[in-house]
């Protein structure tokens, strides 16, 4: 067999036939694998069973009510299919991080008993898996061939080496600048407690003064543990917003984003200003202070960004909000990847199918990559939020689809948000169920 | 560093690129440094008893070379084995032997029972491999079979070279420095024959043994409370993965020696369709049981010259298949894997001997019939040894008898284990098969072109469709 010798016609036919092979391959394995779940359907809906599929997540799940996304999924569902029932359950836990998501999910399955669980988690995470970069794919030229098997075959190892390689790397510069070390847990001296709860007494019965009296005195003592300090702090700032002392509250909060850039409370004071259009000044004075400092910060920066636009002027929120796209990164989102690796074996383990949403706005290879070490990754069910909301985003205006600003370029839901997000679930769960089959043999059955 | 991870995918990519563009002298200087790197990736500490040992073997072989004083000769000759088995004993066998006789003192009470001498031994990656490697060549040398290697680096470069360092094959001097010393052909069916072993022995480990590791270890490791139809389905289960992990790792110790014009000696020959006992020691693992054949058991025959009669063959067998089995490891189920087969191979030599063609059928279809059964029945006793293999205490090779002939209820037997049993190993006995039947490894490549794209396809959609994508361990890199 001299390989000189032979016509490189044959060669190209011979990776023709090996390429073509292989699609067939994986496509049969596609139909074999989504004819043994149709079967299953078969079975549980000819016995009258209503199709139960459990929405868990964080308040982007649970807001909403009527409108939130699992009850516009419910009503999506059932709508195109006719002859099914089906049924949503919102498991939204707001402010919920995906640990304390997953150490109350055994819990939920046992009182449901779904068939189906829709996730979507990790923006309140430490590391919000909604500050993940929002790269564009740089071979958008190959999307024509996306439909086939062997692409999504290829991109899937593609994808798993590049996990691979980013674990050689050696504990990778995150942007946090200040994280305080982790204190040991200590008891806080009851006169401290006794304290703080006079002082909110104070602040509840409305008597500002007293209660920053009260707080700023506890303050000033040095043997103050910082935790609890932060504690203090954040009622300290309440009194302070309430009355708009505003030079008072921008160095509380300069001194609780020097310990840490990504402290929430303080976050959320920020946030209420920019969004009441309060102390606009101050607010951009303080951040541009600290992004001076902190030039690496991704929450810093994404919260001017955010700010800015808040106030109206979009022309330089621009800046900021590129910038985090392209500082934003992965990090370490080591805590949510065992959170999804958990929710994907206990999943497994109950034959439970699991759909994994991605936030609008934000790219699924990110949510792709926590799984992609998994076996069954090419069987697991991803959704993409990302394309939709951007075509809608184009035409209209950010409120339209978002009522706030809580992840800097993306926030939570307006109803229409809602819809949008439910459609592209209902997609790839009726695309995943191969639905017209259901309905012939429901509709036969009836 | 796995050959089935990317980082060695990386490390082969950029030494075989070099390799092509450089001269015989630096090609073999560049591989001794791949090789060190590839073993310090490991543990560089290691890299210095090996180059310690080497040294000595080759200042050793020298020696025995340049005189022709038999007693100067069989000095340097013993200096060398005592170093080589020295090291080997110390790494791998000290901690056995000092618990066992502790034990065994305490029990006379002799000793203090709390009294503990065993040591924090880490075992060198490779060390039983390349140990025997050494010690063939030096008693090869002795035996004035070969001249010894002429270069200090070139024979440095035969026992570390790194596509047989950590697992084998056990290569052989008569074989190996040759192809050292002169130019090498690669030319592009060499790579081509060699990436398909490369290929092939990532299915066998990946999709094979990786796979059916899934079956063997839950059960296994927690050890009783199983069922016997579990056992039974994890037997055959681990008997397909210790193949597919050793043969894969075999296939690509040649794929890669191949590519770079090397040929390493073959490892595993069909072994489950071995007829005999004999054969299946014939097949499996060859390059260890031919050297145990040639410096071990030959030897033995020798002598034991004053033992009459068959006994000096059941005897020979028995202490050279005992060895076999505590090569693999100092722990009491190897040595009753290697007594099991030693018993085995006797039994046969003996049946063999005592019954010579009492039962040969004549009818083609009674030539099929008795061939299926022997190579079922050896089949069974493999799937019996490997499970011994696989225990890690006598105790749980008990514990499964007694679970196999007392608790053995087929209804309970857990199904989904059963199908991926049948799943994955029924790939891999087919290629076995038409390997078998062709006496070809490399069949696929020498189809039609059309059946041959077609075939390899299947092979890479099962491999990359269901193949387990972590580099785990090989089985045999504890040895």
């Amino acid at each position: 067999m001299s390989l000189d010798k032979r016509p490189i016609l044959q060669d190209i036919l011979s990776i023709l036939v090996f390429l073509l092979t292989l699609e067939i391959l994986l496509r049969l394995n596609g139909v074999f694998d989504l004819s043994y779940q149709s079967y299953l359907n078969h079975k549980r809906v000819s016995a009258g069973h209503v199709y139960t599929i459990m929405c868990i997540g964080d308040s982007n799940t649970y807001l909403g009510g009527e409108n939130s996304y699992p009850s516009q999924l419910e009503k999506i569902l059932n709508e195109r299919t006719g002859g099914l029932k089906f049924k949503v359950i919102n498991q939204g836990l707001p402010a919920a991080p995906s640990k304390v998501i997953m150490d109350s999910f055994e819990p939920w399955l046992g009182k449901y008993s779904p068939d189906m669980v829709v996730s979507m988690m990790g923006a309140n995470d430490r590391h919000p898996i909604v500050l993940s970069p929002n790269q564009k794919n740089f071979f958008k030229f190959l999307a024509p061939l996306r439909s086939l098997k062997i692409y999504k075959l290829f991109e899937g190892i593609v994808i798993k080496i590049k996990d691979h390689v980013r674990s050689w790397v050696p504990g990778q510069p995150a942007p946090k600048p200040n994280v305080p070390p982790p204190t040991p847990f200590k008891v806080v001296p009851k006169k401290y407690v006794q304290l703080l709860m006079l002082g909110l007494d104070a602040k509840n019965n409305g008597n500002c003064d007293a209660a920053e009296y009260i707080l700023t005195n506890l303050l000033g003592d040095p043997d103050l543990d910082i935790t609890f300090q932060q504690r203090v702090d954040s009622e300290l700032r309440q009194c302070y917003m309430q009355q708009k002392k505003y030079p008072e509250l921008m160095d509380t909060l300069r001194f609780n984003f020097n310990i840490w850039d990504y402290d929430v409370g303080s976050t959320d004071n920020v946030r209420e200003l920019c969004t009441t259009g309060q102390a606009k000044e101050e607010v951009i004075g303080l951040l541009t202070d600290l992004i001076a400092l902190y030039p690496k910060s991704v929450a810093l920066n994404g919260l001017l960004g955010a700010c800015y636009a808040e106030y109206g002027e979009s022309a330089l929120a621009a800046p900021y909000l590129q910038k985090i796209k392209q500082m934003r990164s992965l990090g370490d989102m080591a805590i949510l990847k065992q959170d999804y690796l958990k929710l994907h074996r206990i999943l497994k383990q109950h034959k439970i199918k699991g759909v994994y949403v991605q936030y609008p706005l934000r790219d699924v290879n990110d949510l792709k990559r926590l799984l992609s070490a998994e076996d069954d990754y090419d069987k697991m069910i991803f959704v993409d939020n990302e394309g939709p909301f951007q075509e809608a985003l184009k035409p209209d205006q950010y409120y339209t689809y978002f009522t706030d600003r809580n992840y800097d370029d993306m926030g939570h839901c307006t109803p229409l948000g809602n819809h949008i997000l439910a459609g592209n679930i209902a997609d790839a769960i009726l695309k995943y169920l191969r639905i017209n089959s259901i309905r012939d043999s429901s509709l036969s059955s009836e | 560093m796995h050959f089935n991870s990317l980082e060695f995918f990386l490390f082969f990519t950029v030494v075989y690129i070099t390799y092509l563009f450089l001269s015989l002298r630096w090609q073999n200087r560049m591989l001794i440094a791949a090789s060190c790197l590839f073993y310090a990736a490991w543990n560089w500490k290691f890299l210095f008893l090996m180059a310690a040992s080497i040294s000595t073997d080759f200042w050793c072989s020298q020696q025995i070379d340049r005189t022709d004083d038999p007693k100067k000769r069989k000095t340097f000759l013993l200096i060398s084995l005592f170093i080589n088995l020295g090291i080997l004993g110390f790494f791998k066998y000290y901690n056995f032997f000092i618990a066992n006789i502790q034990g065994l003192l305490s029990c006379l009470h002799l000793a203090s029972p709390t009294l503990d001498l065993t040591l924090k031994i880490i075992l060198p990656l490779g060390i039983s491999f390349y140990t025997f490697e050494a010690m063939s060549y030096i008693i090869d040398v002795y035996k004035r079979k070969i001249r010894p290697a002429q270069n200090y680096w070139d024979y440095f470069l035969f026992v570390i070279y790194f596509p047989h360092l950590i697992a084998g094959p056990i290569m052989r001097a008569k074989d190996f420095l040759p192809q050292i010393i002169a130019p090498r052909l690669v030319n592009a069916n060499k790579y081509y024959n060699g990436a398909y072993l490369v290929f092939l022995g990532l299915f066998q480990k990946m999709f094979v043994a990786d796979n059916m590791a899934k079956i063997v270890n839950p059960i296994f490791n927690d050890g009783t409370g199983h069922n016997g139809a579990d056992f039974l389905i994890s037997m055959y289960a681990f008997t397909f993965q210790i193949f597919g992990d050793f043969a894969g790792y075999s296939n690509m110790a040649r794929g890669l020696g191949a590519m770079m014009g090397f040929e390493i000696t073959i490892n595993f020959n069909t072994p489950f369709f071995a007829v005999n006992v004999q054969d299946f020691w014939n097949r499996w693992h060859i390059s260890l049981s031919h050297w145990i054949r040639d410096y071990l058991y030959l030897p033995l025959m020798g002598g034991f010259r004053r033992i009459n009669g068959n006994a000096r063959i059941y005897l020979a067998l028995m202490v050279s298949m005992t060895l076999i089995g505590l090569w693999h490891g100092a722990a009491w189920n190897f040595v009753f894997f290697g007594i099991y087969y030693g018993v085995l191979l006797s039994f046969y030599l003996f049946i063999r001997i005592c019954w010579a063609n009492l039962i040969v059928p004549k009818s083609p279809w009674g030539i099929r019939f008795w061939f299926w059964l022997r190579v079922l029945f050896i089949f069974h006793l493999t799937v019996f040894g490997m499970m011994i293999f696989r225990c890690h205490s006598l105790s749980q090779i008990g514990d499964i008898i007694r679970a196999l002939l007392k608790n053995f209820h087929p209804s309970a037997m857990n199904n989904e284990n059963f199908t991926a049993l049948i799943g994955f190993a029924t790939p891999l006995m087919l290629l076995q098969w038409v390997e078998y039947r062709t006496n070809d490894i490399f069949f696929i490549l020498k189809y039609h072109w059309a059946l041959r794209s077609f075939l390899l396809a299947v092979l890479t959609y099962l491999l990359l469709g269901w193949g387990v994508m972590k580099a785990e361990e090989f089985i045999y890199f504890q040895f």
